[in-house]
Parts: C-alpha cells; sequence; structure tokens
C-alpha cells in the first residue's frame, strides 16, 4: 500500500510511472488500484442549510485488487479504504479492511473457489452477486463455489456462503445449485438445422433465523427458476421464470404471499436491421439474505431492467429502478443502418435506432386487514392477465447516428420521458397511490440531444454535446453543453455546464458547471475536476442511488499492472 | 460415471441436501406473552432515529407502540431522537417545529447514519466500522425479544421530581453479578403526545399527528457520566444524582425520565428505565 500510494503521489507531481503484470513465483501477480477524493466547498447556492456539507471538508476511499495465476490456481484479495466514504456512497462503508479474498483451483472437471466470489445463476432473478462500485453495490459472497462440467454440454455449479454486507456479514446462509444443460450437444440434429438450445434450472434457499414474537417467519426461503435460450440464424429467444417462497421482509411489508416472475426476449438481427423486444413481469420478487434489509443492501437476486440506461447527463437525471415488489413492462429496439452510397446512408452510412420502454404496476388487489379473516396476510392477490393501474415510467427516444466526412460525426437524438416520482424517487407504494391518486408527483420531459465529434488534425479531438429538457415538472427545464478536448494518448480536458434555466423556484435557477483534466500514462490515469454536481439519482443496470448536491475539487487516480 | 456421480455428489452436499424451504399457513404464532414478572429483567432502549418529513417515519413510531402494548411501558422505552438530514428535520411553514436537540445530533453522527427511519435496539453490536447495530423497524420485535430474554446484569431504581424550577433525579444500581468494566449513566427527558404535523407514509401531511417519545434533552452528557468502576459485585449498591432547569415549555405529565447504564466502550445499554416527572 505504501508504495502505491508513493507512486501515485509521484504520479500526481507530474512523473508517470507505468505498471505491468509481475512474475512472481513462477506465476503472474495482476492488480489494480483505484482511489478517489474530494474536497468539498460550502455552496449555498446548492445547499443552503449546509446539511449535505461534509463535518470532514475532505473525503477519501480507495481500494486494491491483487491477483494471482499459477496454471490451474489462482488466488487474490482486495484492499478497500474509506477515510471517509463520499458524499452519495452508502454510509455503512466505514474504515478500511480486507474485504474479498479467494483461492480458487481447477482438477478432475472441478473449478472450486473457496473464500468470496462472483456469481449468477440464469439472469440472475433468483441469485445473482456481483460488484457495481459506481453504485457502491457489493454483495459478493463469503463461501464456498464448486463448478462441474462432469458431462459434455452439462454445466453445474453450486455455492454456499453468505452475502457481504459492506465490512460485516449478512445474517442470512445462502445455499444453491444451478445446472444448465447444452441440448444441441445431445441432439446433433439440432446443430444440423442450425439451432442453438439451451434449457437451464436453478434452486436456492436463504436460512436466517427467526425470533419474531408474533409472527411465525419462515427461517428458510426456496426459490427456483428455469429457462431456456434458442437461436437460430438470424432469430434468437430467451425467457426465464423464477418462483419465490412465502418470504415476508420489510420490503413487501411482512406479507406471506409467493413471489414470481417471468422475464422474455426476441431478437433478430439481419441485413443491417436490428429488433429486440422484451417483456417482465415480477410480483413481489424482493429476496434478500436478511429479511430486514432494505435499498441495495444483501439482495440475493438481480431483476434485470427492461428500459434503456442513458448515459447522457440530462436523461440519466431521471432513470428508471426496477421495482422489486412488482411491475410489468416491455421494450422495443429496432435499429437500421442504411447502407453506404444511398440517399439516406450517404458516403458512410447511417443509423437509425428507436427505442420504446415502458414500466407500470403489476395488478394488485389488496386485502384489507379487517377482512383477513384467515389471517394469512397474503397482503394482496395479483391476476397476471389484467394491467396494473399506476404508470411507472415510459421513454420513447430516436438516434440517428452519422459520419459526415472522416473528421466529422454526430448523433441527433430526441427523447420523451414519463417518470412518476412519487414510486421511483419517493418510494411510494401501490396501495398508498391507488388511494390517493392526485397525490402523484408526475414528471413528463422531452430532451433533445446533439453530440458531435472532430477530428481536428491527427490524435487531436474535439466531442461536444449540446442537451435541452423542456419540462414543467420537478426542477423544470434544463440546459447543458459539453466540450471535451482530447490529445492522444495523454491528455483530455473537459469543461461542461448544466444550467437549469426552468427551475420553479427562481433562487434554484443555478449553473452546474464541471470543467476536469485528464492525464494518462500507460495503465495509470489521473483525473482532477473541480465544479459543482447537482442532486440526482445514478443508476445502473435498474439500481439506483441517490447523489447529493455538492461542490468542490475532486481527483481520481487508477492504476492497473 | 463415477466422476459425474462424484461431482453430483459433491454439490448436492453443499447445497441441495440442506436445502429447505418452510411454507407458513398459519403467520400468528399466538404465544401469550406473560408480563406479570415482578422482578426486574433487562428492558430494551428503542432508539428510533426520525423525523417530522420522514414519510416512513410513523411506521416506526407505530412499531414501539404494538411493542410497548404486547410488552409493557416498563419493558420497551421508545425514544425519538429526531437527527438526520435537513429535508427529514428540518423545519418550514409547514412543518414549524424544530424537535432536533444538539445531543441526538451528536448520537446520530457518532453511530454513522444518514437515511430514515432507523434505530438502534440497547445499541446492540456496535463496532466501528460495521453496521450492525442499525436496524430497521421491521427487525425491532426479534430484537428485542432477544435483549429482553438475556440476563439482567444490573437492576435501576430512579425518581424524578421538579422542584423550584429544577428537575432532580436520584439513581440507585444493583449490580446482578460480577461487573469487570466501568459504567456510564445517561438520563434525559422525552415528552410525549405532543401534537404536530407529520409527513405521513402515503405522502399527505398529517397536521394533527401525536408524536410521542421524543427526546427534549439530556440531562447528562449524552455519553454519560462515571456510574461504576470495575469491579463490580452483586452486593454493591450505586448511586448517582443529577439536576438540571425544567424547560417550563415542557409538559410535566407528558414527560419522562429516561435512565440507561451502557458499557462505556461499546454503549452497549445494560439496563434501561422510565420513571414519571412529579
Amino acid at each position: 500500500m505504501k508504495r502505491i500510494l508513493l507512486t501515485s503521489l509521484y504520479l500526481f507531481l507530474g512523473t508517470s510511472v507505468y505498471a505491468q503484470g509481475q512474475q512472481s513465483f513462477g506465476g503472474q501477480l495482476h492488480g489494480n488500484f483505484q482511489l478517489d477524493g474530494q474536497w468539498y466547498l460550502r455552496d449555498e447556492g446548492i445547499d443552503p442549510s449546509g446539511e449535505f456539507y461534509p463535518d470532514e471538508r475532505f473525503l477519501g476511499q480507495g481500494y486494491a485488487n491483487f491477483i494471482y495465476n499459477q496454471g490451474d490456481f489462482s488466488g487474490g484479495l482486495r484492499y478497500e479504504n474509506y477515510q471517509n466514504v463520499m458524499l452519495g456512497f452508502p454510509e455503512g462503508y466505514r474504515g478500511e479492511g480486507i474485504t474479498y479474498r479467494f483461492l480458487r483451483f481447477k482438477q478432475d472437471n472441478l473449478d472450486i473457489t473457496v473464500g468470496n466470489f462472483y456469481e449468477q445463476f440464469g439472469s440472475g432473478m433468483i441469485f445473482r452477486s456481483y460488484e457495481e462500485r459506481g453504485l457502491g453495490y457489493d454483495n459478493a459472497m463469503d463461501g464456498v463455489r464448486i463448478k462441474a462440467n462432469p458431462v459434455k454440454g452439462l454445466y453445474i455449479k453450486g455455492i454456499l456462503g453468505r452475502q457481504r454486507f459492506y465490512f460485516e456479514k449478512s445474517p442470512g446462509l445462502v445455499r444453491g445449485i444451478d445446472a444448465e444443460y447444452n441440448l444441441t450437444e445431445f441432439l446433433p440434429r439440432l446443430d444440423s438445422a442450425g439451432y442453438r438450445w439451451n434449457i437451464g434450472g436453478s434452486y436456492l434457499s436463504k436460512y436466517q433465523r427467526s425470533n419474531d414474537p408474533f409472527l411465525i417467519l419462515p427461517e428458510n426461503v426456496a426459490a427456483a427458476g428455469v429457462r431456456t435460450q434458442i437461436t437460430k440464424g438470424a432469430w434468437a429467444f430467451q425467457a426465464e421464470y423464477a418462483f419465490k417462497a412465502n418470504d415476508p421482509g420489510a420490503d413487501n411489508g411482512y406479507i406471506y404471499k409467493n413471489g414470481n416472475g417471468i422475464i422474455a426476449n426476441l431478437s433478430y438481427s439481419k441485413n443491417g436491421l436490428g429488433i429486440i423486444a422484451g417483456f417482465k413481469r415480477i410480483d413481489n420478487m424482493s429476496f434478500r439474505s436478511d429479511r430486514n434489509g432494505s435499498t441495495i443492501d444483501m439482495l440475493v437476486n438481480y431483476l434485470s431492467p427492461t428500459t434503456q440506461v442513458h448515459t447522457y447527463a440530462l436523461p440519466a437525471l431521471y432513470q428508471y429502478a426496477t421495482q422489486i415488489n412488482g411491475e410489468e413492462g416491455g421494450q422495443v429496439e429496432a435499429n437500421y443502418k442504411f447502407k453506404r452510397k444511398t440517399k439516406i446512408g450517404g458516403k458512410y452510412g447511417t443509423l437509425l435506432t428507436a427505442n420504446y420502454s415502458v414500466a407500470q404496476s403489476i395488478d394488485k388487489d389488496f386485502v384489507d386487514d379487517s377482512n383477513d379473516t384467515l389471517k394469512v396476510l397474503q397482503g394482496y392477490y395479483s391476476d397476471p392477465m389484467r394491467r396494473g393501474q399506476i404508470p411507472y415510467f415510459h421513454d420513447f427516444n430516436v438516434k440517428i447516428t452519422k459520419k459526415l466526412n472522416k473528421n466529422f460525426k454526430f448523433n441527433l437524438s430526441y427523447l420523451n420521458l414519463f417518470y412518476n416520482r412519487s414510486v421511483l424517487e419517493d418510494g411510494l407504494g401501490d396501495e398508498a397511490i391507488l388511494n390517493n391518486p392526485d397525490n402523484q408527483k408526475l414528471l413528463g420531459a422531452d430532451i433533445f440531444i446533439f453530440e458531435s465529434l472532430i477530428k481536428l488534425k491527427s490524435k487531436h479531438y474535439l466531442r461536444t454535446e449540446t442537451q435541452l429538457l423542456t419540462t414543467k415538472d420537478d426542477r423544470g427545464s434544463m440546459a447543458m453543453m459539453l466540450a471535451e478536448y482530447s490529445i492522444a494518448p495523454h491528455w483530455f480536458f473537459s469543461i461542461q455546464d448544466i444550467y437549469n434555466y426552468g427551475n420553479p423556484v427562481i433562487d434554484q435557477r443555478l449553473h452546474y458547471p464541471l470543467a476536469s483534466v485528464i492525464y494518462t500514462e500507460g495503465t495509470s490515469r489521473f483525473q482532477i475536476s473541480y465544479g459543482r454536481q447537482q442532486r440526482g439519482i445514478f443508476c445502473v443496470g435498474g439500481v439506483c442511488r441517490v447523489v447529493p448536491p455538492s461542490n468542490g475539487v475532486s481527483f481520481s487516480l487508477t492504476s492497473s499492472f | 460415471m463415477k466422476r459425474f456421480i462424484l461431482v453430483c455428489l459433491s454439490i448436492g452436499f453443499i447445497s441441495g441436501a440442506f436445502t429447505q424451504c418452510d411454507v407458513i399457513d398459519q403467520p400468528f404464532n399466538g404465544n401469550t406473552i406473560d408480563t406479570t414478572s415482578t422482578t426486574q429483567q433487562r428492558n430494551v432502549l428503542i432508539e428510533d432515529f426520525t423525523g417530522h418529513r420522514c414519510k416512513n417515519c410513523p411506521k416506526a413510531s407505530k412499531k414501539i407502540e404494538e411493542l410497548v402494548t404486547a410488552f409493557g411501558s416498563d419493558r420497551i422505552i421508545g425514544l425519538a431522537i429526531h437527527a438526520g438530514p435537513g429535508n427529514f428535520t428540518g423545519t418550514s411553514t409547514d412543518y414549524p417545529a424544530d424537535f432536533t436537540t444538539l445531543g441526538g445530533k451528536q448520537i446520530q453522527n457518532f453511530f454513522g447514519t444518514n437515511f430514515l427511519p432507523v434505530g438502534m435496539v440497547n445499541r446492540e453490536s456496535y463496532t466501528p466500522s460495521g453496521n450492525s447495530h442499525w436496524s430497521s423497524y421491521s427487525n425491532w420485535p426479534t430484537l428485542s425479544s432477544e435483549a429482553m430474554d438475556s440476563t439482567l446484569r444490573i437492576a435501576l431504581t430512579a425518581s424524578a421530581s421538579v422542584s423550584a424550577g429544577s428537575l432532580n433525579i436520584a439513581v440507585e444500581g444493583y449490580p446482578q453479578l460480577s461487573i469487570l468494566h466501568d459504567l456510564n449513566i445517561v438520563a434525559l427527558v422525552k415528552e410525549s403526545d405532543i401534537v404536530s404535523p407529520q409527513l405521513m407514509p402515503d405522502d399527505t401531511r398529517d397536521a394533527d399527528y401525536i408524536h410521542n417519545n421524543v427526546l427534549r434533552d439530556f440531562i447528562t452528557d449524552p455519553w454519560g457520566e462515571g456510574f461504576g468502576t470495575s469491579p463490580m459485585v452483586s452486593s454493591d449498591t450505586l448511586t448517582s444524582s443529577f439536576n438540571m432547569a425544567w424547560n417550563s415549555a415542557w409538559i410535566k405529565e407528558n414527560s419522562a425520565v429516561v435512565v440507561y447504564v451502557c458499557h462505556p466502550d461499546n454503549y452497549r445499554i445494560l439496563q434501561v428505565i422510565e420513571v414519571p416527572v412529579n
């Protein structure tokens, strides 16, 4: 660690340091390192009461991974340090320590890991252990994993352990098995007909002791899933169905209803045309290894989003987050590449993409406690054939990507968003909304984006973004301009400003400027930024966290070897 | 084939063989809770971090009421600490009352959370880098039940009265077994039946919401004062007395003094009692 800190200081002083894989004891040692920090400045414009201004003034956090490989053996560890955790990250990260360590070896068709590991069954509807560092999300398992390929085409995984809960472990145990079989290996006729067909199944159970004085809580809760994936030529179809037994917990209000979910996708791709259509319905599929967990803590499963994740700054303010207690929705996306030397395609071709996604509540017939004479605490009954009444989100967008000449290309996008703030920001439940629908906070917005990339001369590039979000809801309309100038391979300069010109509160019609400089040398990268960050929601894969407003100087150093 | 069986057995052993599922048809356990004991047992302090603009906070308050109804107000002692982000606890035209206290903010800062509602039950399982001391209100029944079942290490008696504008408290402690660490004692005033607006779970404002167990002020330092020095044995009697100026804005009949004894290093609360203000 000392060496890494010295290295970072060296880099900070403007001297570059190369890092490469190291040969050690006949094997290979790899690693990477990241250090982030921010010096916060008091800004009464974005934080009038100072509630987000940290007492520490400076917050910093970092980590380093070290992985050693030799033949069929590998091992590694990760050290993490939060002094203290930066604004917007989960406050559960307090202190420092080795949070991930594992040993892994392969022998006799077995792949065995002891210690920490990440794993996934199918799409993750009943089990996914993963890390999303930008969100501060990490539900790494600590236990044993065995993978096996006992016969051709059959892949089996077994896991046993407990999930990470910041610097501690979840109180619940997780045990599961997953099998996937490639039918094409078993039925050669399928292969000769051009089919690829996989089927799979998973079973998982969590255990958490209970000592509730009022309720008999299930200490063992099981979930199971089946899935299939078929491809033939330009077509591909995949579907997964999952079921979860009674699992009363904080998310669902301690109801004993079973949960279920289905996800299906159909895609077609040929001759420049691509179409993908997806459908999802989930009902009471919150699944945590601690029944009292909340936010992003100790989730056993992962419910993939069926909405598009935007990376542009203004649409990213209103991202959709999967509603684990129940939602239904779908997404259709089509793209077509107009060929070169056609009227629309021009000299280099033109790509046109259109996407529509929608999410809404599922049908819920709530059980009035006074009428629950059987005392079974089912909470509600849901008819999968009936549509829910509460719209959560929709996003319609079209995008044109075109290269005009060898030095200039651009993207032009239009988005129409609907965003139910009561559900997605305030976390209001369906029952509360149905009882008082007029109290919902809704947002409708139109967004226009123009992005260009200009090659000025060899190794010199200028990228610009112009974004306009028009709405009368929430914080009102905003405009943004960004310019990035890069000199490959070392330097990168960026300046941007978001102006919230339509804020209904005149005092809050603020500018959010941000300037950054990045220097890259080999596998190391140093970034320093100064500016304002407005409050927002940062989402990855349907999981989101709230980002508070801040102002200050931030830096980031990453390096790998 | 031998290898296939071996693999299946290995994986089945670690995952399938012990994998169970409990299907519950009748969730209510129907157990009657014995509240007739006259000897002092270990009581529970639930520190409920809350805010009048936190819409889920009334659910936590309701959970404390349920526990008090089930176990009695002498066994379950609620304390509503209004502390946390200003958008939950700050004042405005619609929410004019300022329930925050300096001591409450110190406690909240030290134990390190910024989301509401959240609580601590007897401050069990505290570590500087951990989060296990925090619990959601849905877990309070289990944690309270476990705390009440644990061994009482020190019994407490206390009296509180207001005289000539001064609140006077006298406390006695009786170790029930040998205690090999020092003890700190904390005393505070809380008030109930305060009518003031509260944001409700359905996102509406209840102008006539009744706030209970509101922390008004610490009589001692929030981290306590020395009460006993190690070692202590079961024949010892520990005494302390405190006083503070009585705030006339507090309604005496709705107020109570809460006294608790805690470990000075890990802050675990060994015993807590609540006495009326006479």
